[in-house]
């Protein structure tokens, strides 16, 4: 055999995979340096650039300066971004779970480094919030593993595994849901969606609380915005299932189902 | 939000990471992660530290001064995996032996793979200057600075290893 055939031969040959575990680690790392103090994001601002000045750039600062203390400019407005900033440090943890679910929408992938801070915060709203934002800023090998540790709000897992049915969804109108009980809402999504939906008898004392309370609020402009209104009970709090959007199916899943049913699809992705 | 191409450069990749993009990391990751696992597990013996120096060796590629001289990627990563390899091999004593020299037989690698159990067949010193040269992409230069060793006998350890795999593959007629 010869010398080149034995390194095609090697070269065929496929490395087995490093743990996922190590992969998870190292990205956490990479997005914790990306929040610290001297990494360069939007969300600090550019590094001030230091030059020399000429005798005459000298004068015409030293002018500009003057005119400043004389005439101080208007303050800049505060931007949303700058407001969601500081509702970040809300002690409040609702301030801050808002605060998070908004910032995506302002910084884009730019808020990734934040929200993996925030993966560590002391209430479980807040992380979540966090994981999902990771989730949906294509951050999900930080964003899944911090969703499913928390133990519920499963929803943008969807984005994962029916990315297409998702989007669309996000992009339909959604129907009028006022008047109606939980099922009845999640029924008439999945009508407007042409889908099949699944839903459980309740058996719980939650479940049962869910399936029986009817809103007066007509529901979100989407259809995705209105099922996950739909999962929530009365008060926003949690509901007692999660969704799994099939090809054809909106299914729901009591609580435990769902926590075994998307570590499981985790961990053969 | 635009993608990153996952085919950029490693250059690219790590620039466009210092601009806030952590899946920038993430295709850098995928794109050097199990090799290095691979690579230093079978110079530890031992997974669960190799993960430890993987982890440590990307970390370091993290806080590379961004002003610095442009450093080739896959030389640094493995350079500074295989240093904190010896550090964990004295630190912790490791099973396995950086400083290849004797084989491990069985152990060196935990193999789990067939490219694992042809390297496993090999002594140690050969099975690093194989591993570097056929699944990294570093040339025979490039290994000599990772491993510490003189070109020519880089050059001189491979193809001694290759003409003893080519005798072993031939005789389990194995072709590709």
């Amino acid at each position: 055999m010869k010398l080149e055939e034995v390194e095609s031969a090697l070269r065929g040959i496929a490395l087995p995979r490093a743990p996922r575990s190590l992969r998870e680690r190292v990205l956490e790392e990479a997005a914790k340096e990306l929040a610290s103090p001297h990494a360069p994001t939007i969300l600090r601002g550019p590094r001030p650039r230091v030059e020399k000045l000429s005798l005459v750039g000298a004068i015409l600062a030293s002018a500009a300066v003057l005119s400043i203390v004389l005439f101080p400019p208007a303050p800049a407005p505060k931007t949303r971004l700058d407001e969601l900033l500081s509702r970040i440090q809300d002690p409040e943890a609702v301030g801050r779970a808002q605060a998070v679910r908004s910032l995506g929408d302002i910084a884009g992938r730019k808020a990734m480094p934040l929200a993996s801070s925030l993966l560590q915060d002391r209430d479980r709203d807040v992380r979540a919030a966090a994981a999902e934002l990771l989730i949906s800023g294509g951050a999900a090998e930080l964003g899944a593993p911090a969703l499913l540790r928390e133990g519920r709000g499963f929803t943008v897992m969807n984005l994962l595994r029916s990315a297409d049915l998702w989007k669309a969804m996000a992009g339909a109108r959604g129907p009028e849901l006022s008047g109606r009980s939980a099922p009845e809402r999640i029924r008439e999504i999945g009508r407007a969606a042409g889908l099949d939906v699944i839903v459980p008898p309740p058996s719980t004392p939650e479940e049962r609380r869910w399936a029986s309370e009817r809103r007066t609020k007509s529901g979100p402009p989407t259809l995705l915005a209105a099922l996950e209104f739909s999962l929530r009970q009365d008060d926003g709090s949690p509901g007692p299932y999660e969704v799994v959007l099939d090809a054809g199916a909106i299914r729901l899943l009591p609580l435990a189902e769902a926590l075994t049913f998307w570590r499981t699809w985790w961990e053969r992705e | 939000m635009q993608t990153v191409n996952a085919d950029a450069s490693d250059a690219a990749l790590l620039l466009a990471y210092r601009g806030g993009r952590l899946d920038a990391f993430t295709s850098l990751y995928d794109r050097y992660g199990d090799r290095l696992f691979f690579y230093v597990r079978t110079l530890l013996g031992n997974a669960e530290a190799a993960e430890d120096v993987v982890q440590e060796a990307f970390v370091r590629l993290l806080r590379v001064e961004p002003s610095g001289p442009e450093v080739p990627l896959a030389p640094f990563l493995f350079t500074a995996a295989r240093n904190l390899a010896v550090d964990a091999q004295r630190r912790d004593g490791v099973r396995g032996k950086v400083e290849a020299s004797a084989p491990a037989p069985g152990s060196a690698s935990e193999s789990d793979s067939e490219f694992g159990d042809l390297l496993d067949t090999l002594p140690a010193e050969q099975r690093e200057v194989v591993f570097l040269k056929i699944r990294t992409g570093l040339t025979f230069a490039e290994i000599a600075e990772v491993t510490g060793l003189k070109l020519p006998t880089v050059a001189s350890r491979y193809r001694y290893a290759l003409e003893k795999l080519s005798g072993l593959l031939a005789g389990e007629g194995i072709s590709r």
